[in-house]
């Protein structure tokens, strides 16, 4: 007993000096522009009021704008999407937000490449195991989404650090943390009311032939890992049950991609049977009827992203959509059979637009 | 698993509560079995089947030998006085010639896999190339997985068979229990080298849990992830860099790339083997030395028995003493004395002795010509120091040499210099590589000295947390030449000792490298 009392202190002790020091090391080495504290910070901001959620990954992130999708709907949406974010840590997120939120929807940006990954780098977990509230979610999240060696990373904000004698941008971050602009609220990060959402006005430039051709591996439902699967499931089956609509989205692509992706059949096959079997709803963009016509180079700021115009137009065209299918519209018309791109007449011996 | 990893200590943390569970209590050492196969299964399952092989045969090895001892000892009990002396002599004749067959069978076996799963692709390249036949070595046969710790386990494992079979402990009855100690996890991946009779009654009793065990294998530990995590994972891109393009760098630059080397290698090494044996000292069980501060030898010879020592006493034992008092050594006597003076005739026999354990040692780490090179030189090196002994001491009297601290110090660092050249061998990629990176060691001197050439692929953050880490590893080195380090800390003020604990902790979580990919696991681990 005695031993058990003598042991407990020192841990208590060891976890007290560790917390105190990782609290000590965030306020020195977060940049205190970081863009996921304005997201977390304005995400309690909404606590309680978020109708609408929008998970997945950059895609996601970056062509889902909820501001337009409030002045539609008027809903209170937020976008908690994140780089390559592993769909077992989506599955937590979304449990994280609904635990205190009247979450009736959530939009899911689906990623083929995502499907087919064994692992996520930790880099992105941690993005994600940031965007957690709950500690309870996170440690779920620690247990079920990251190996026991990538703890130290997610938990430690030191191991975090790459540069620990950037003297610079300390003395700035204490200058900034120290004012009391600062802590007024009054210094804020260019993304902070996006309700989370990171756009970028960057044009996608020339052909930029070796990205377009840089294929990843093709889809195929034989190389999804039956992990993302599984979690992709129990999203669906956690949203069925909780009555929450459940809307996967495939977020436009440019033209030149798609030319140069085989698969997009394959994907959209794929999902559409998804949603089917799991009472969940697919729109496909890139099946849509305009997507040559809205959604042009110019709206894209590399290969994958709508850049903040092209985001602009595609929430304008995912909140209509949205209303018209609640007031009992037919959306179905507005997408084709085949992706347009793919359109025989069209597609045949002319790749280019 | 590797044991820098945060998942090893969750294991250990987690069998900790097991071991010492109290329903337990009588099954520790099953406990240690199902986590050492646990241990070994998470670090390449498919290799298991050649360390159980390798157990049975011990075993089996083991208990013939063991049953001739009784024997024999019964028969000369109930003979003595009754039979006459020659009848008894011809009876511990022919039971010696039995034990000789069955250690000779099993150490062919034992050894047999080792050669085979370690050195069948060497061999049979140089047997291709000496009878053309280029496509020997390619045989699939002779890529096979090395198992893990193989080369340690072996040892091990022979170890205990010669043991038996000079009546220097008895066999082990329970085929378990052999099985716990060739693979007990915390001596598996890099040793240290055990021996049965200091193991078996630390593996098979049941230990009770004190404070003073787990303090003193927390204390171990956090030291070897302060060696090993923040000095050898920090120094390694740099001597990477080094020697993966050694072309462009002068031989100044090589020289010290081998001297970080020796740093390194000596950080992770013993690192390794903190963590190890502060783990076992957690369990209960303390595991042998390995290591005792080899930068403070003042010879090549000193240096071996404080560096890797279980490796170096298991080839004394088993190899170096049999060998020195054997037929072939007593004719090389007899042939040196004919061609030698008197002084280096009488150490014949050793030097023959020794030539066979450093080609041996070499050939132990790697099945390479490099390694049987760096081997002979250790022991040329140190046989040329044996035989002028005297001319060292003739030559320090007449340039006034006296014996003081400058002088210890000159020899440390001579001790240094010698065993950062011989790096060369194990650094290089081949052989070919070693000689050309000694020849530029000696022949291309620097025109300029740089950062950039002192310190190559070396960031600040590094080079801080390299000074500062070697800084406290020599304090505490000096320390523990004087007493043990855990007997120092537990004289200070509780909030001293703890001051410091937690200063390392601090150190390693924010400093320390994290992730086996990003260092590539244990330098010794390869062999």
């Amino acid at each position: 007993m005695h031993n058990i009392r003598k042991i407990g202190i020192r841990i208590l002790l060891i976890l007290a000096v560790l917390f105190l020091y990782q609290r000590g090391v965030e306020y020195l080495y977060r940049p205190h522009n970081e863009t996921i504290t304005f997201i977390n910070k304005e995400r309690r901001e909404y606590d309680g009021e978020i109708e609408t959620l929008i998970c997945g990954t950059s895609t996601a992130q970056r062509g889902i704008d909820p501001e337009i999708i409030d002045k539609k709907m008027e809903t209170v949406s937020f976008n908690t999407a994140s780089s390559l974010q592993p769909l077992d840590g989506t599955y937590e997120l979304i449990k994280d937000v609904t635990r205190n939120n009247p979450v009736e929807t959530v939009i899911l940006g689906i990623a083929p490449d995502i499907m087919m990954k064994r692992e996520v780098d930790t880099k992105y977990k941690s993005r994600l195991y940031d965007r957690l509230q709950s500690p309870v979610s996170k440690f779920k999240y620690q247990l079920r989404g990251c190996s026991v060696d990538e703890w130290p990373y997610m938990m430690f904000y030191s191991a975090r650090v790459e540069d620990y004698f950037a003297g610079e941008s300390i003395r700035e971050n204490i200058n900034v943390k120290q004012s009391e602009e600062y802590k007024a609220g009054q210094i804020i990060e260019s993304n902070y009311k996006a309700k989370g959402m990171i756009a970028n006005k960057k044009k996608l430039k020339g052909e930029q032939p070796d990205v377009l051709t840089q294929g990843e591996s093709e889809f195929s439902a034989d190389k999804v890992k039956a992990h993302n699967l599984e979690s992709l499931v129990e999203i669906a089956e956690y949203c069925s049950d909780n009555q929450i609509e459940l809307i996967l989205v495939y977020i436009p692509l440019p033209g030149k991609k798609i030319q140069s992706y085989g698969d997009i059949t394959t994907i959209h096959d794929y999902f559409t049977e998804f949603a089917k079997k799991h009472d969940a709803l697919f729109w496909d963009f890139n099946y849509h009827k305009e997507l040559k016509t809205l959604f042009t180079n110019d709206k894209f700021e590399d290969t994958k992203h709508l850049n903040r115009n092209g985001a602009e137009v595609f929430s304008e065209q995912l909140a209509d959509m949205y209303y018209r299918y609640h007031t009992g519209e037919n959306i179905e018309e507005d997408f084709l059979d085949t992706c347009p791109y793919y359109v025989a007449s069209e597609a045949v011996g002319e790749k280019d637009e | 698993m590797n044991v820098n990893s945060f998942s090893f200590v969750v294991f250990v943390a987690i069998l900790v509560l097991v071991y010492y569970a109290p329903v337990i209590r009588k099954f520790q050492w099953i406990v240690l079995l199902v986590a050492s196969y646990l241990f070994y299964a998470l670090n390449g399952a498919e290799n298991m089947a050649y360390i159980m092989i390798t157990t049975v045969v011990t075993y089996l090895g083991a208990r013939l030998l063991d049953g001739k001892n009784v024997s024999q000892e019964q028969f000369i009990k109930e003979q003595k006085g009754v039979l006459p002396k020659q009848e008894i002599k011809e009876y511990k004749e022919k039971i010696k010639k039995q034990k000789y067959r069955i250690t000779l069978v099993c150490i062919v076996i034992n050894l047999g896999l080792l050669i085979f799963l370690k050195y069948g692709s060497f061999l049979a390249g140089n047997a291709g190339k000496l009878f053309n036949h280029k496509e020997w070595s390619e045989l699939s046969i002779f890529h096979l997985a090395v198992p893990l710790g193989i080369s340690y386990y072996t040892l091990m494992c022979i170890g205990y068979l010669l043991d038996v079979s000079k009546g220097k402990c008895r066999s082990e009855k329970n085929l378990l229990k052999t099985a716990l100690f060739v693979s007990y996890f915390p001596q598996i991946t890099q040793g240290p080298i055990g021996r049965f009779p200091d193991l078996a009654s630390q593996l098979f009793g049941t230990h009770k849990f004190t404070y003073e065990n787990l303090a003193y294998g927390c204390q171990k530990m956090l030291w070897g992830f302060f060696k090993k995590m923040v000095i050898a994972d920090r120094m390694k891109p740099m001597v990477d860099t080094i020697f993966d393009n050694y072309q462009n760098y002068g031989g100044f630059t090589i020289l010290l790339g081998c001297m970080y080397f020796s740093i390194q290698l000596y950080a992770d090494f013993s690192g390794y083997m903190d963590i190890v044996s502060g783990c076992s000292s957690m369990l209960g069980i303390r595991l042998a030395e390995n290591f005792r501060r080899p930068f403070f030898a003042k010879s090549l010879d000193e240096y071996w028995r404080r560096w890797h020592m279980t490796l170096s006493a298991w080839f004394r034992d088993y190899v170096f003493y049999p060998l020195s008092i054997s037929k072939a050594a007593v004719k090389v006597g007899r042939v040196a004395k004919k061609i030698f003076p008197m002084r280096i005739s009488k150490l014949a026999p050793s030097i023959f002795a020794m030539l066979v354990v450093w080609f041996c040692t070499g050939l132990w780490h790697d099945a390479s010509w490099r390694y049987m090179f760096w081997g002979l030189y250790n022991g040329v090196i140190i046989i040329a120091s044996m035989c002028l002994k005297p001319q060292f001491a003739w030559c320090k009297e007449k340039l006034l040499i006296k014996e003081g601290k400058i002088w210890k110090l000159f020899q440390m660092l001579r001790t240094f210099v010698i065993i950062s050249l011989l790096k060369v061998f194990p650094l290089a990629a081949t052989t070919g590589d070693s000689l050309a990176m000694i020849k530029k060691i000696f022949l291309s001197f620097p025109t300029e000295i740089s950062v950039a050439s002192l310190l190559p692929g070396m960031g600040v953050e590094d080079l801080f947390c390299v000074i500062v880490g070697l800084i406290i590893f020599m304090c505490i080195s000096l320390r523990q030449e004087k007493e043990p380090m855990h007997e120092w800390l537990s004289r200070r003020p509780f909030v001293v000792r703890w001051g410091m604990y937690m200063i390392l902790l601090l150190f390693i979580v924010s400093f320390g490298v994290f992730g086996t990919e990003a260092t590539g696991g244990f330098e010794y681990a390869q062999y």
